[in-house]
């Protein structure tokens, strides 16, 4: 069973994705809501996969990514991100985020998106 | 997907939000330059944007992303917010608010405007520094499922008490010492839900400041309002039945209490007045004291008034306090249909606020100086669920007092310290003569004609004392509401079983003498 922290800072949206994520036998073994709390949180969890929002207090999702992924070069984050922020996506991307998704969102979708970069 | 079950989650977030909204507008509008509250704008409207999408409410949608559009451009400094903007947006929070409540209402005339002000012309901004954001770490929980602990707790407490009581009476020795390890337990448990159901005085008191603001707007006064002790934690539901009591002190204060600007100047004052709104932790309560340095209360004006509604009559008016005389305005009889505002407005005066308080076992007590401020004391025990009380006995039956009206508690030898005047029994407390009230004559219970002690109660900040056979110490007992005809006695403010499995009425002082 794969691993995944979810980083949102709306607990509706981690309850959300957690649901649809633990229906599909994932295994959510961590949550963060700030983007500093994410990066503390990888190092300590060593999750498969990281679901990442884009707009936190204290650290942005982006500044998240780029922390995470100097740790860990391998790590695999899914952007969760709202309409109109394609722009704040592409940094993503170019930071280190394998792909995204967009806020609202279908349950198959993210269970397609999260599965692609499982097997990246 | 099932949205259903997300409704709840969705409500309260974005109900902190709003929260969070008013307050970062307030900062914004208190100081223009200020970029911090920018930041926390835009994520509140954000998130609340975020869980709407997924819920499906367009309406909320649309207007959240407008605005969040409009916070954009501030924030990157591609338009500068000034006083008609803040105002828009007070409005949009406004409107938010009701479609989050599940109102449907037209947002045409929002949208419109904050599409018009996000294509306008404005200068730049100095930027100076990011925001530091408040971090919540924490997890939901109803407070009907805490309700429901509780009362499990409160079984648990009384059925440990048969136990115990039994265990005393045959002398069951084996069971002492697990049994002083359960109580510890048990004690232990409740306070943990106790806690639990604590919630910070901010939760309401953020409320207040958009509230002052738009009072003091409507009625052209200049308020400088301040908060202290807002981390003072007080039980959820307490809580929440005192707010509408304080909004109607607090508009109070600004409709009859603080002067016009133009008065003020006259008067030698500062052009702003000072609304302060202070809470403090006492012992095994919470003081919330809302106070103003406007014109104060006039106690000629009020004797006049009291004496003319019969409340007084000009031979009690040589005894009264000036305390007590500040405390009449209180009184049922002493607001008949005044003038109502649409500020302080809505009928409740502070006759109703006392009510409100002496239901919840607590107390409103009035100060004054006139012409330089009132003070309005309330005070109420930390929360309704566990209360420590005194216990007295009268003929067969045990009744149960709330500490916080007790103030103290002496024993007396009947024959020589109660007196009688005018037909009344009295009693002489520290060269202060107090009056006297039986438990068995007010519940027409027969006595065992014992009377040995008198519990002294404070009420309306006046000394009386209630003659009982006897009393046992100080008890926490839980305290259960009474339903059907016995609810609607106010002489009792609930019910309670005690040890050994008998309920006790649990007594409200006030409207017992």
């Amino acid at each position: 069973m794969s691993t995944v922290l979810i980083v949102d800072d709306a607990m509706f949206m981690r309850r959300m994705l957690g649901d649809i994520l633990t229906k599909h036998d994932f295994e959510i073994i961590g949550e963060a809501e700030t983007g500093t709390e994410a990066v503390e949180k990888y190092k300590q969890l060593k999750p498969d996969l990281v679901t990442m929002d884009i707009i936190m207090p204290d650290m942005s999702g982006i500044d998240a990514v780029k922390e995470i992924v100097k740790l860990d070069p391998e790590a695999r984050i899914l952007m969760v991100s709202a309409m109109g922020q394609q722009t704040l996506v592409v940094e993503a991307i170019q930071a280190g985020a394998k792909d995204y998704v967009v806020k609202p969102f279908q349950p198959s979708r993210v269970i397609e998106a999260v599965s692609r970069v499982i097997k990246k | 997907m099932d949205l259903s079950k997300y409704r709840e989650l969705f409500l309260t977030e974005s109900r902190e939000n709003l929260l969070n909204l008013n307050k970062y507008l307030l900062a914004l509008e208190n100081d223009l330059t200020n970029v911090a509250p920018l930041n926390e704008i835009f994520r509140s409207f954000h998130t609340i944007k975020g869980m709407a999408a997924s819920m499906g409410y367009q309406k909320i949608v649309d207007l959240t992303h407008q605005a969040e559009d409009l916070l954009d451009k501030f924030r990157k400094e591609e338009l500068k917010p000034n006083e008609e903007v803040l105002r828009l947006l007070f409005t949009a929070v406004d409107r938010l608010k009701s479609l989050v409540e599940g109102e449907d209402l037209s947002i045409d005339d929002v949208m419109k405007n904050l599409e018009l002000v996000s294509s306008g012309e404005f200068g730049k901004l100095d930027i100076k520094e990011e925001a530091k954001l408040r971090k919540i770490k924490d997890i939901r929980i109803t407070l009907d499922y805490l309700d429901t602990l509780m009362n499990i707790a409160g079984e648990l407490v009384i059925n440990k008490d048969r136990i115990l009581k039994i265990t005393q009476d045959r002398l069951i020795e084996e069971l002492t010492s697990p049994l002083e390890r359960l109580s510890r337990l048990v004690l232990d448990l409740q306070e943990k839900i106790m806690n639990i159901r604590m919630v910070p005085m901010w939760q309401v008191f953020d409320r207040f400041p958009r509230l002052i603001r738009d009072s003091s707007v409507k009625l052209g006064k200049e308020v400088d309002f301040v908060i202290e002790g807002k981390e003072i934690e007080l039980d959820r539901s307490m809580l929440d039945k005192l707010t509408d009591p304080l909004i109607h002190l607090l508009r109070n204060s600004i409709d009859h209490g603080i002067e016009s600007p133009q008065q003020r100047e006259q008067l030698n004052k500062p052009r702003k007045g000072r609304l302060l709104l202070q809470a403090k932790r006492l012992k095994e309560s919470v003081e919330i004291v809302v106070e103003d340095d406007g014109g104060g209360i006039n106690p000629d004006e009020v004797l006049r008034v009291a004496k003319k509604r019969g409340i007084i009559t000009d031979e009690e008016v040589e005894k009264l306090t000036p305390k007590e005389i500040f405390n009449l305005i209180a009184d049922t009889r002493y607001s008949t249909k005044r003038e109502v505002t649409e500020v302080s407005g809505r009928g409740v005066g502070l006759d109703i606020v006392k009510e409100r308080l002496s239901a919840l076992g607590g107390s409103l007590d009035i100060d004054s100086t006139v012409g330089e401020w009132s003070r309005f004391t309330l005070r109420v025990p930390l929360t309704l669920a566990i209360i420590k009380a005194l216990i007295a006995k009268v003929g067969d039956e045990r009744y149960a007092i709330p500490f916080s009206q007790v103030s103290e508690i002496i024993n007396i030898n009947p024959s020589s310290d109660i007196k009688t005047v005018h037909n009344k029994e009295v009693m002489l407390l520290r060269g202060e003569v107090i009056s006297l009230i039986r438990l068995s004559d007010v519940f027409e219970i027969p006595s065992n004609g014992n009377s040995n002690s008198v519990i002294v109660v404070n009420v309306e900040g006046k000394d009386m004392g209630i003659i009982v056979e006897s009393y046992f110490g100080q008890q926490e007992i839980i305290v259960k509401s009474l339903g059907g005809i016995l609810g609607d006695l106010p002489q009792f403010a609930g019910v309670t079983i005690l040890g050994d499995g008998k309920p006790a009425l649990i007594l409200d002082v006030a409207n017992i003498i």
